[in-house]
C-alpha cells in the first residue's frame, strides 16, 4: 500500500529551480533513504514531502490527500506525519516532557496525566526517561536529537521524515540516535530519512535513492547503489563518501 | 481561540479602567439647575492666575471670575493650560471661555468675541537687577529677549526687532522666560506690567529699566459667535462687582501696597510645603504611564504580530500604522489628539483622556516594532517544529514563539517603559498636571526654579531606578526558568 508519493514535484527559490520534477513512491513500512552531495535538494525534497516548503509544481499525495490541494487541511495531516531536524529545535522553554505533549494536550485536549504517561512511555523509547522533567539546554546534542525522536512521534504519526538527523552530532553521539531510528524501523515505521549515514543506509534502507542537481538519478536497494551503481554520477559520490 | 478573547476583554477593561480614573481624577462639578461652562486659563501667570500652595487656583483673573459666576448664578470648571494651548481649546471649541490676561487686540478679535475689558495694562521690559548695560529699548541692538508665545509682550518685541536688531526667545509660560533672563540666556524680557511687577515684588531679582507701553485691556473670551449668553452675564456681573467694591477688593488683594512677598524657603521647605502637590502630579504621571503602557502592550503585540504574520494584507497594516505614529512627534499627536480629533468628529475629550490615547498610540508603534523584532529573533527552526507537528499557524505562535520572543523584548520593554514614563511631561502641553507641570505651577508661584527642578529630576530619578530594578527582578525569574 502506497502511504506517501510525488508526482512532477517541483520547487524554485525565485530564478532558481532546485527540484525538477520529482516521482516517488513510498510503500507503508518502507524505510527510504535519500542521499546526494549537498545541493542536490535532498533535504528541500524532504520538507516538501510536509510542505513545510511550498510547492511549485506537481503534486504530493499522503494516504489519497492531495497535500498540494488548497482545500486540504494541511494541519490534520501533517500531525500523521513526523518530522526530525538537524538543529533538533526543541522548544528551550519548555521541559522535556512539555515539548513532547504541547501538540497532543492543544490538538487532542488530553489530561496532563494521561499526557505525562504518554511523554514517558515515548522518553523511555527512545532510552530519556530520567531527563522528563529537564530543559533543552541542560541537555547533550544526542540527547536533544532522542528527545525530538520522541516530540515527533507524540501524535502517533504513520510516517517519519528525518532531516540529517545526525549532521549536527558530536561523533560520539551518532549511534544513540542512529539506535533509536533503527528501533522505530523495526517496529514498522514508514520512514524517509536524508542523511550522510552511509552505514545506517546500508543496513537499515529498503531503497536508497541518489539525487543530484534536483533530479532523482538511481533508486534501487542497498545492494544494488553499494555495489552495483548504475549511473556514474551515483558511483562518483560513493566513490569519494565511502 | 480563548487567548484571543481574553486579549480583547483586557483591552476593554483598561479602557474603562482610564475612563474611571478620568472621572476619578477630574470630577466634573455637576450641578443641575445652574449651567455649567469649561474655562480655559493660564497654567502660571501669577498674580492673574496660579495654583496656591493648597493646591487651588486663584489669582485676579480667577477671583473675578468666580465673583462674576457667583453673582449671575453659573458655575465653571477651570482648566488651567499653557497660554498658546488655551487659544487652540476656545478656538476647538474644546472650552466654552477663556480667562488669561487676554488683551483685546484686533487679531483676535476676528476669532472670538470678547466682553468689556476688565482690566488695563500694557507690556514692560524687564532685566536682571545687576544689569546695568540695558537702559533703554535701543539698548537691545544685538541682544536677546525672551517673550510668551502669542501674548502682547511677544508682539512689542516683534515691532522693537525691527527697529534694533535683536534675538527673541520664544517660551509657553512666563516662568520659563523669567528663568531665561535669570541665568543670563536672554538679557531682557517684556512681559504684561501688573505681571511683572508682582513677580519683582515677590523678590524676583529683576528691574524694569522703562516704563510700562500704552495699556492694552484684557478681555473674557468666547468662541466667535458661540456662547453669546455668557458674554452677556460677564458684562452685567462685572458691572455689579465694580459697584459692590469687590472687583476692587481683588485688585487690593493682588497688587496692593501690602502685599506680602514670599519668602524663599529652601529646598527642603519647598519639598515640605509642596510634597502633597508633587505627590499627586507624580500619581498622574504612574496613572497616564502605566495605563498607556497596558493598551501598548496589548495593541502593540497584535501589531507586531500583523506584520510577522505570513499575510501580505496584514503586514502592510502593521507598516502603516508603525510608519504614521512613529513619524510624528508625540507633542503634534497630543495636539492633534486634543484639538483637532474633537473639531473632526465634533465630540469633547478630556485632557487626560487625549493624553491616554496620545501615550498609546506612540508607544504601540514602538512595542508594536520590538515585537517584530522579538519573533524575527526566534530561530526559524521552531515554527517549523511546532508546524510539522500539526500545530496551526496562531496557536504555533502563542504556545511557541511568542514566549520565546517576550523573553528577548523584556529589555527593550523595559526600555520602553522608562521612555513613555518620561514622555508623559510633554502631555503638560495639553493641560495635564503632571510631575514636570506640578514643577512649573510651583515655580510660577515661589520662583525657585534651581531647588525645584532638582526636586522634579531626583522624583523621576528615583521612580524610574525603583521600577527599573522592580523590572530586572522579574527578568532574571523568568530567564532562570530556562
Amino acid at each position: 500500500m502506497i502511504k506517501l508519493k510525488t508526482e512532477q514535484l517541483k520547487k524554485s527559490f525565485g530564478n532558481l529551480e532546485v527540484l525538477k520534477g520529482l516521482d516517488l513512491e513510498v510503500k507503508e513500512g518502507e524505510v527510504v533513504v535519500i542521499i546526494g552531495p549537498s545541493g542536490s535538494g535532498k533535504s528541500t525534497f524532504l520538507r516538501c514531502m510536509n510542505l513545510l516548503e511550498e510547492v511549485s509544481g506537481g503534486k504530493v499525495i499522503v494516504d489519497d490527500h492531495d497535500l498540494t490541494d488548497p482545500a486540504q487541511n494541511i494541519n490534520k495531516v501533517r500531525e500523521n506525519i513526523g518530522m526530525v531536524f538537524q538543529q533538533f529545535n526543541l522548544f528551550p522553554h519548555l521541559s522535556v516532557t512539555d515539548n513532547i505533549i504541547l501538540a497532543p494536550q492543544q490538538l487532542l485536549n488530553i489530561s496532563k496525566s494521561e499526557g505525562e504517561k504518554l511523554a514517558m512511555k515515548l522518553l523511555e523509547s527512545v532510552g530519556m526517561e530520567d531527563k522528563a522533567d529537564a530543559y533543552p539546554s541542560s541537555l547533550s546534542g544526542g540527547q536533544k536529537q532522542r528527545v525530538a525522536i520522541a516530540r515527533a512521534l507524540a501524535m502517533d504519526p504513520d510516517i517519519m521524515l528525518f532531516d540529517e538527523p545526525t549532521s549536527a552530532l558530536d561523533p560520539e553521539m551518532v549511534g544513540e540516535v542512529l539506535g533509536a531510528m533503527k528501533k522505530l524501523a523495526q517496529e514498522g515505521m514508514t520512514m524517509i530519512v536524508v542523511t550522510h549515514e552511509m552505514g545506517f543506509a546500508r543496513e537499515m534502507a529498503d531503497r536508497i535513492i541518489f539525487m543530484d542537481e534536483g533530479h532523482i538519478v538511481e533508486i534501487g536497494t542497498p545492494e544494488q547503489i553499494f555495489n552495483n551503481p548504475e549511473n556514474e554520477r551515483t558511483k562518483d559520490f560513493l566513490d569519494k563518501v565511502l | 481561540m480563548k487567548g484571543f478573547r481574553k486579549n480583547k476583554i483586557t483591552l476593554g477593561l483598561l479602557f474603562v479602567a482610564a475612563l474611571v480614573l478620568n472621572l476619578f481624577l477630574f470630577p466634573a462639578d455637576v450641578n443641575a439647575e445652574e449651567e455649567t461652562y469649561i474655562i480655559a486659563t493660564d497654567a502660571t501667570f501669577a498674580p492673574f492666575e496660579y495654583e496656591n500652595e493648597d493646591g487651588e487656583y486663584v489669582g485676579i483673573d480667577i477671583d473675578i471670575l468666580t465673583a462674576i459666576a457667583e453673582d449671575q448664578g453659573f458655575q465653571f470648571d477651570l482648566r488651567p493650560m499653557n497660554f498658546s494651548a488655551g487659544l487652540q481649546a476656545l478656538e476647538a471649541n474644546q472650552v466654552d471661555g477663556m480667562i488669561a490676561a487676554m488683551s483685546i487686540t484686533p487679531e483676535r478679535e476676528e476669532a472670538f468675541d470678547f466682553s468689556e475689558p476688565y482690566f488695563d495694562a500694557g507690556p514692560v521690559m524687564a532685566v536682571r537687577e545687576d544689569n546695568e548695560e540695558i537702559n533703554s529699548y535701543e539698548d537691545l541692538e544685538g541682544k536677546t529677549v525672551a517673550v510668551k508665545v502669542g501674548t502682547i509682550g511677544a508682539e512689542l518685541a516683534n515691532e522693537l526687532q525691527e527697529t534694533y536688531d535683536f534675538e527673541i526667545n520664544q517660551f509657553e509660560d512666563s516662568s520659563g522666560m523669567y528663568e531665561d533672563v535669570l541665568s543670563n540666556h536672554s538679557d531682557a524680557v517684556i512681559e504684561d506690567y501688573p505681571v511683572m511687577a508682582y513677580a519683582i515684588q515677590q523678590d524676583l531679582p529683576l528691574r524694569l529699566p522703562t516704563e510700562p507701553e500704552e495699556g492694552d485691556s484684557y478681555g473674557f473670551a468666547v468662541n466667535k459667535g458661540l456662547n453669546p449668553e455668557l458674554i452677556e452675564k460677564f458684562n452685567a456681573g462685572l458691572v455689579n462687582i465694580r459697584e459692590n467694591g469687590t472687583y476692587d477688593d481683588i485688585i487690593e488683594t493682588y497688587l496692593g501696597e501690602n502685599v506680602q512677598g514670599t519668602t524663599s524657603s529652601g529646598f527642603f521647605g519647598l519639598i515640605e510645603k509642596n510634597y502633597e502637590n508633587l505627590l499627586k502630579g507624580l500619581g498622574r504621571t504612574l496613572v497616564l504611564t502605566l495605563v498607556s503602557f497596558a493598551i501598548a502592550l496589548v495593541a502593540g503585540t497584535i501589531i507586531g504580530l500583523f506584520s510577522a504574520a505570513p499575510s501580505a494584507v496584514l503586514n502592510f497594516i502593521a507598516n502603516i500604522y508603525v510608519t504614521i505614529l512613529r513619524g510624528i512627534p508625540l507633542i503634534v499627536l497630543a495636539f492633534f489628539m486634543y484639538f483637532t480629533v474633537p473639531q473632526l468628529l465634533g465630540i469633547q475629550i478630556t485632557a487626560f483622556m487625549a493624553g491616554i490615547i496620545t501615550l498609546s498610540l506612540n508607544t504601540t508603534a514602538y512595542i508594536a516594532e520590538q515585537v517584530r523584532g522579538g519573533i524575527a529573533a526566534v530561530d526559524k527552526g521552531q515554527l517549523e517544529a511546532a508546524r510539522s507537528l500539526g500545530l496551526p499557524y496562531g496557536l504555533s505562535m502563542r504556545k511557541v514563539v511568542v514566549p520565546q520572543a517576550i523573553k528577548i523584548m523584556i529589555p527593550s520593554l523595559i526600555n520602553q517603559f522608562v521612555i513613555t514614563l518620561k514622555d508623559t511631561s510633554i502631555l503638560a502641553v495639553i493641560g495635564i498636571v503632571e510631575l514636570t507641570q506640578t514643577g512649573r505651577i510651583i515655580i510660577a508661584r515661589s520662583y525657585q526654579s534651581g531647588s525645584m527642578w532638582i526636586i522634579v529630576g531626583l522624583i523621576y530619578l528615583i521612580m524610574i531606578t525603583l521600577l527599573t530594578k522592580l523590572s530586572n527582578l522579574i527578568e532574571r525569574r523568568l530567564i532562570t526558568n530556562d
